[in-house]
């Protein structure tokens, strides 16, 4: 019996023979060490054999990422379009014929013109927040998909990157389907509508963005319930989405302006209400390092968690 | 008969541990696996405790070990989802995770599940632009045996369909070397010789299979070469007939009086390796023909109830428990990998 120590040097079997040239006979003296990771077999814009992290990283292979929850998405549109098509109009009858009802004007407008914007910020961002928590996570952990997606030359933050934006997709989905009524209610100057939906994707973006943060650092889903609990729905009431934030105590005051949403939120209404000014583009801007803040961060966190 | 020193089964496997591969050495074009040294700490876990191992191109190489023992961490650092703690890993002559190795990479995760809503075909189609290729899943899933069912649902897949379908995606893209976590184990006989065929004839068109399977009848069926690892470190590689003993002699027996193993295994000659019990059957390998009534004077001569004796080569189920018997005491045979 031959033993398995004997069996070892490049092929017992012979399939190497062939292919061993000279050159690579000669290459043998040459210590194993100094082979491994040959620069030459690093191809161009390789992100995972260089230091390159977070938005840096990411290359046009993210698109693919998004198609593919895109698709998955669309092959199960009557399960996955109607409610969060729904929920808005039973926001938009509950906070605007409603409570409308009861109050006759609110900041200088009907109460359904002044909630309006609020109802879509607030539905995008739920959108976009499930999407990144437990849409990620399920992909993340139960399917694997992940794995065999970073397998290929999709790198990690390309991975991320597909989710962030599939997740403002969906936000920007919500956000159309209740425009749609809004026009019909005359609430809404349709001219406004694709810059009031590239700010949904934008909104949606940072809390698709924060949400994978999150994601990356959970182990088990109980844990978006502190996420949810704790942070969206709390920012979803103090954030001037359905009532003015001059109602909340002034100490308060800066801090709800600290938190991007707010920024959002009254962005939004400013189109909505043709109140657009200078603090428009300060807003605007505030919203976009934001977003780019949490992107990074939870580009790089995902790396750390999908590469251990 | 001699009497050598008695020695316990246990103490001796009966494949010895090698040093796998030497730290200094070529790394020819015919390799399509390299690890040296490779180390992989969780805290205070120590996960790969300094790995060497060798997989040739164009062969289909099984990768055993029990539960706990390092295989999906070492899997997972060859496919670039893992970082190494240290040591030296290369995979197509790339280093692990790059995009240049991973354009030629295929692979299937042990744990995965698809979208039920999706047909076969888009999955596949779904992986190639992934891939960055265009999928070729008509023949992928005529490979697999799904060419019929390519346009149904996932959902209405069994369980050893979608596995095949697995197998499938990491095929997407014509890769030169496929991982495969544990590609059989949800498979009926049928649809393991289906997979044992794919394999077959992925090796006859040179891809390079690293098998990570628990289903040790497949691996010694359809692996021309394998390394065991346990506790982080391989403990044993090499080709698979080379790996098993044989011929030997398998005793089933009754239930044995206490010390009656001990002493025959004491009473053998030098030459035979030290015996195995495992559920009922006696193995020792290495006795020649002429050999086996004296074996069989012996065990009886010991008190030992022999109700069946046949002539044949080590499985590598009792290579598998040999080798780890060594290495766990206790270890009452039963094989995980």
């Amino acid at each position: 019996m031959t033993q398995p120590g004997a069996t070892h040097p490049d092929d017992p079997r012979g399939l190497a023979g062939p292919h061993v040239s000279g050159t690579e006979a000669a290459a043998t003296e040459a210590p194993l060490i100094a082979r491994t990771c040959p620069e030459p077999s690093r191809a161009p814009g390789d992100t995972r054999a260089s230091p390159t992290r977070g938005l840096a990283a990411v290359g046009p292979r993210f698109l693919q990422v998004w198609y593919r929850d895109a698709f998955v998405f669309v092959k199960l549109w009557k399960t996955n379009l109607f409610p969060p098509l729904i929920e808005p109009y039973l926001y938009l009858l509950a906070l605007g014929l409603g409570v409308g009802f009861y109050v006759s004007e609110i900041d200088g407008v009907d109460y359904l013109t002044f909630v309006a914007p609020g109802i879509i910020v607030t539905s995008a961002i739920l959108q976009a927040t499930f999407e990144c928590t437990y849409g990620s996570y399920f992909r993340m952990s139960f399917q694997s998909t992940f794995d065999a997606i970073i397998s290929t030359p999709v790198n990690p933050e390309e991975v991320s990157m597909g989710e962030i934006c599939w997740g403002a997709s969906r936000a920007t989905l919500a956000a159309a389907a209740i425009m749609v009524s809004l026009a019909a209610f005359g609430r809404l100057e349709l001219i406004w509508a694709p810059v009031i939906l590239a700010l949904q994707f934008l909104v949606g973006m940072q809390f698709g963005a924060l949400s994978l943060l999150i994601t990356s650092k959970v182990r088990q889903t109980e844990y978006f319930n502190f996420f949810l609990s704790g942070i969206i729905f709390p920012a979803q009431m103090l954030t001037g989405a359905f009532f003015p934030l001059s109602r909340i105590p002034e100490v308060l005051q800066p801090i709800a302006w600290a938190v991007p949403l707010t920024s959002a939120i009254d962005l939004t209404r400013s189109i909505m209400l043709d109140r657009l000014g200078p603090h428009s583009l300060l807003q605007l801007a505030y919203l976009m390092v934001a977003t780019l803040v949490f992107v990074e961060l939870a580009l790089r966190s995902m790396r750390r968690r999908l590469i251990g | 008969m001699e009497a050598p020193p008695a020695a316990p089964a246990a103490a001796s496997p009966a494949v010895p541990a090698v040093p796998a591969v030497p730290v200094a050495g070529a790394v020819p074009r015919s390799t399509a696996i390299v690890c040296s040294d490779l180390r992989k700490n969780y805290r205070d876990t120590v996960a790969l405790a300094g790995v060497d191992l060798r997989v040739e191109r164009g062969s289909v190489f099984g990768f055993l070990g029990p539960n706990g023992a390092g295989k999906s961490t070492l899997v997972k650092i060859l496919t670039g989802l893992v970082h190494p703690s240290g040591g030296q890993a290369e995979v197509l002559g790339g280093r692990p995770g790059s995009r240049a190795v991973h354009r030629r990479l295929g692979y299937l995760p042990e744990q995965f599940r698809f979208p039920q809503w999706l047909t076969g075909r888009e999955l596949l189609r779904l992986h190639g632009r992934l891939m960055g290729v265009e999928s070729n899943d008509s023949q992928l899933l005529e490979l697999v045996g799904l060419d019929a069912a390519g346009d149904r649902r996932i959902g209405e897949y069994s369980k050893g369909m979608q596995q095949r379908l697995g197998l499938a995606q990491a095929l997407v893209g014509d890769p030169e070397l496929v991982f495969l976590d544990e590609p059989t184990s949800a498979l009926d006989p049928l649809g393991r010789r289906h997979v044992r065929d794919i394999l077959t004839h992925l090796r006859d068109r040179g891809i390079t299979v690293f098998l990570n399977s628990h289903l040790l009848t497949e691996v010694e069926r359809v692996c021309d070469r394998l390394a065991v690892i346990d506790r982080g470190s391989v403990i044993a590689q090499g080709a698979t007939d080379d790996l098993l003993k044989g011929p030997g002699l398998r005793v089933r027996v009754g239930e044995l009086p206490e010390g009656a193993f001990d002493d025959v295994t004491a009473r053998l000659p030098s030459h035979v390796a030290p015996p195995t019990y495992v559920e009922g059957v006696v193995t020792i390998p290495g006795v020649a023909a002429d050999e086996v009534p004296g074996v069989v004077r012996t065990l009886v001569d010991g008190g030992v109830p022999v109700y069946e004796v046949t002539f044949a080569r080590q499985s590598l189920e009792e290579a598998f428990v040999q080798l780890l018997q060594g290495r766990h005491p206790g270890t009452d045979g039963e094989a995980r990998a």
